[in-house]
C-alpha cells in the first residue's frame, strides 16, 4: 500500500507520517517514507530517528537534467502510469539515497537549496516517478509526506498512491481544505480519509461539525504535549502510539480489504 | 511600502498579514493585501472583506497569461518592466478586489481542481501584479505568500521593501530561520523576523537560536482570542498593540537604512 499524507501547512503531516511509519515498523512491516516536501528545510528524519539521506534528485543529476528528461518523456507520449525513470524495491533504493533505521527507510526527493530556484515541477515529477517505480512486497508500505496545501493533487502524486490521508488541525483553513479535497475527490481515483490532529474537546466538535462527510474521518490524535515536545526538541516519536494503531487498522481494512 | 510575509506552513503568515493590515488601516493607510497562496482560502474572513474572484480570471486564465509573458520574454523586455499593466489603489481591476474599511484584498489564484499541474503561472502573475502596483504615499501593500521559501526563487521578494518572516515555536521554523539567515547575504531585500504563538519558554528558545537578533522586530505571544477568532472566522481586531509595534519598528528600520543600500 502506498499512502499519501496531505494537509495544511503546520497541520501535522510529518508527525502523522512518522507515527504511522513507526507503528508499521513495530508491526514488522518495512516502510519507505518519501519526503516529497521541497519547501521544508529538514523534513521528518528527526521524528523518524533516521539520518538525512542525500537528495534523490542528485542521483538523477539535478533538477535541470530531470526537467529535460521529464519533458522528453511527455513529448514522446509515454503513458502516465508506466514508470519511466526506473523501478526500485526496498532493497535496491540507490545507496546513500535511502536512510534506514529499524525497518524505516527515508527517501528525500529534494529541498530548495538556494534563492534562484523557481519552478517545483522537476521535484514533483521525480516524486511521482519514484513512487510509481517503487515495487512493494506484501510486507512493505510506502508513506509520502507531501507539501503544504493541495498543489500535489494537480501534480498527479495522488494518482500513484492507494489512499490519501489528510491531516486536519483545528484551524478554519484546515477544515476548508478538507472540504475542498472532498469536493475534488470525485475526480480522484483514490479514497480520501481524514485524521483530526491537535484537537481538544471543543475543537474536535467544531471540526466534526464543519466536515460534511464524517465517514471519511478515520482517526483523531488529540493535542499531546509529548508529541509537541518531541517535535520541538527534535526527538524521535514513540513507536507504539495507540491512536496510530487504530488509524492503521482502519486504513488496512478499507484500502487493502479484510484479511 | 510593500511588505512580504513569509514563513513555514502554519507559522501564522495570514494571521500576521491580517493584524498588520487592520493596524495600518486603523492608522489611516489604504492597504492592498495580495494573497498569493494557491491552497488556503480563509484570509478574507479575518480581514473582514468578501471573497474576490481570482485575478487570474481577469487576465483570461492561465494560458492567456502565459502567452502574454512568453511574448514579453521573446521580445527581451527587461525584468523590471511590468508586462500585464500597472495599477493604483483606485484602479485595481474592477470586480477583482474586495474592500472593507480601506483594506482591499486581491487573490491571485486558487487551485480549483485536480488537473491544474504547475502553479508557475500563478506565481508569475503574482510577480507581475506586485511589480505593476504603483503606490501613493499613504498606501501600503502586504503580500501573503505560500508556505516555505519558494517565492524567493520567484523574485517576488525583490519587488518588496522588506521580507517579514513569521517564526513559530517549531523545530522546522527554527531551521528555516537558519537557512534564510544564510541566504540573506544573497538577497537584497531587508529580512526581519516576527515571533508568533510564543510563551515565555518558547520565546527564549527561539531567541536563542536566531543568529542575528537585530532582525527580530516584533512578537505576537500565543493569544487564545486570536485562535478562536481564526477558527470561527471573525474579523481580527484593529488596534492590536503587538501589530502597532511591528509597524513602528519596520518603518523606523527601513528609514534608518543608508540610501542606496
Amino acid at each position: 500500500m502506498k499512502l499519501m499524507i496531505s494537509g495544511k501547512g503546520g497541520s501535522g503531516k510529518s508527525t502523522v507520517a512518522a507515527l504511522l511509519a513507526k507503528n508499521y515498523a513495530k508491526d514488522k512491516k518495512r516502510v519507505v517514507v518519501v519526503d516529497a516536501d521541497v519547501s521544508t528545510v529538514l523534513g521528518p528524519h528527526r521524528l523518524l530517528g533516521t539520518d538525512i539521506p542525500d537528495d534523490l534528485i542528485g542521483y538523477f543529476n539535478g533538477e535541470n537534467v530531470v526537467r529535460e528528461k521529464l519533458k522528453a518523456l511527455r513529448h514522446a507520449g509515454r503513458p502516465e502510469n508506466v514508470p519511466n525513470l526506473g523501478t526500485w524495491t526496498y532493497d535496491t533504493i540507490p545507496a546513500g539515497y535511502g536512510s534506514v533505521k529499524n525497518g524505516i527507510q527515508l527517501v528525500t526527493i529534494g529541498k530548495l537549496r538556494d534563492t534562484t530556484v523557481s519552478c517545483k515541477s522537476p521535484w514533483m515529477g521525480l516524486a511521482r516517478q519514484f513512487i510509481l517505480g517503487m515495487q512493494l512486497t506484501e510486507n512493505e508500505r510506502l508513506i509520502v509526506d507531501t507539501e503544504a496545501g493541495i498543489e500535489h493533487f494537480g501534480r498527479g502524486i495522488d494518482s500513484v498512491c492507494d489512499a490519501n490521508l489528510m491531516v486536519v488541525d483545528p484551524t478554519y483553513e484546515s477544515s476548508q481544505l478538507a472540504e475542498r479535497a472532498a469536493e475534488m475527490a470525485g475526480n480522484v481515483k483514490i479514497p480520501l480519509y481524514f485524521v483530526l490532529n491537535k484537537t481538544n474537546e471543543n475543537t474536535s466538535r467544531t471540526i466534526r461539525h464543519v466536515i460534511t462527510d464524517k465517514s471519511r474521518i478515520i482517526g483523531e490524535i488529540p493535542q499531546d504535549p509529548v508529541l509537541l515536545g518531541a517535535g520541538l526538541g527534535g526527538r524521535a516519536l514513540p513507536e507504539n502510539y495507540p491512536l496510530t494503531g487504530a488509524v492503521i487498522k482502519t486504513l488496512e481494512e478499507k484500502v487493502r480489504g479484510p484479511t | 511600502m510593500k511588505l512580504l510575509i513569509c514563513g513555514k506552513g502554519g507559522s501564522g503568515k495570514s494571521t500576521v498579514t491580517a493584524l498588520l493590515a487592520r493596524q495600518y488601516a486603523a492608522a489611516g493607510k489604504r492597504v492592498i493585501v495580495v494573497d498569493t497562496d494557491v491552497s488556503n482560502t480563509g484570509l478574507h474572513r479575518i480581514l473582514g472583506t468578501g471573497i474576490p474572484p481570482d485575478l487570474s480570471g481577469y487576465f483570461g486564465g492561465k494560458k492567456c497569461m502565459m502567452d502574454a509573458m512568453k511574448t514579453a520574454r521573446d521580445e527581451n523586455l527587461p525584468q523590471e518592466k511590468p508586462i500585464l499593466g500597472t495599477w493604483t489603489y483606485d484602479t485595481l481591476p474592477k470586480d477583482y478586489s474586495s474592500i472593507k474599511d480601506s483594506i482591499q484584498l486581491v487573490t491571485i489564484g486558487k487551485l480549483r481542481d485536480t488537473s491544474e499541474g504547475c502553479t508557475c503561472p500563478i506565481s508569475a502573475l503574482a510577480r507581475q501584479f506586485i511589480l505593476g502596483l504603483t503606490l501613493a504615499e499613504n498606501d501600503q501593500v502586504i503580500v501573503d505568500t505560500e508556505a516555505g521559501i519558494e517565492h524567493f526563487g520567484r523574485g517576488i521578494d525583490t519587488l518588496c521593501d522588506a521580507s517579514l518572516m513569521v517564526v513559530d515555536p517549531s523545530y522546522e521554523s527554527m531551521c528555516m530561520v537558519g537557512k534564510i539567515s544564510g541566504m540573506a547575504a544573497s538577497v537584497e531585500v531587508p529580512l526581519f523576523f516576527i515571533l508568533n504563538k510564543t510563551d515565555a519558554e518558547t520565546s527564549t528558545a527561539l531567541r536563542d537560536t536566531i543568529p542575528d537578533k537585530s532582525r527580530i522586530i516584533g512578537e505576537f505571544p500565543l493569544d487564545p482570542t486570536l485562535t478562536e477568532a481564526g477558527l470561527e472566522g471573525r474579523t481580527f481586531p484593529s488596534g492590536y498593540p503587538a501589530a502597532a509595534a511591528v509597524i513602528g519598528n519596520v518603518t523606523a528600520r527601513l528609514a534608518a537604512r543608508p540610501t542606496g543600500e
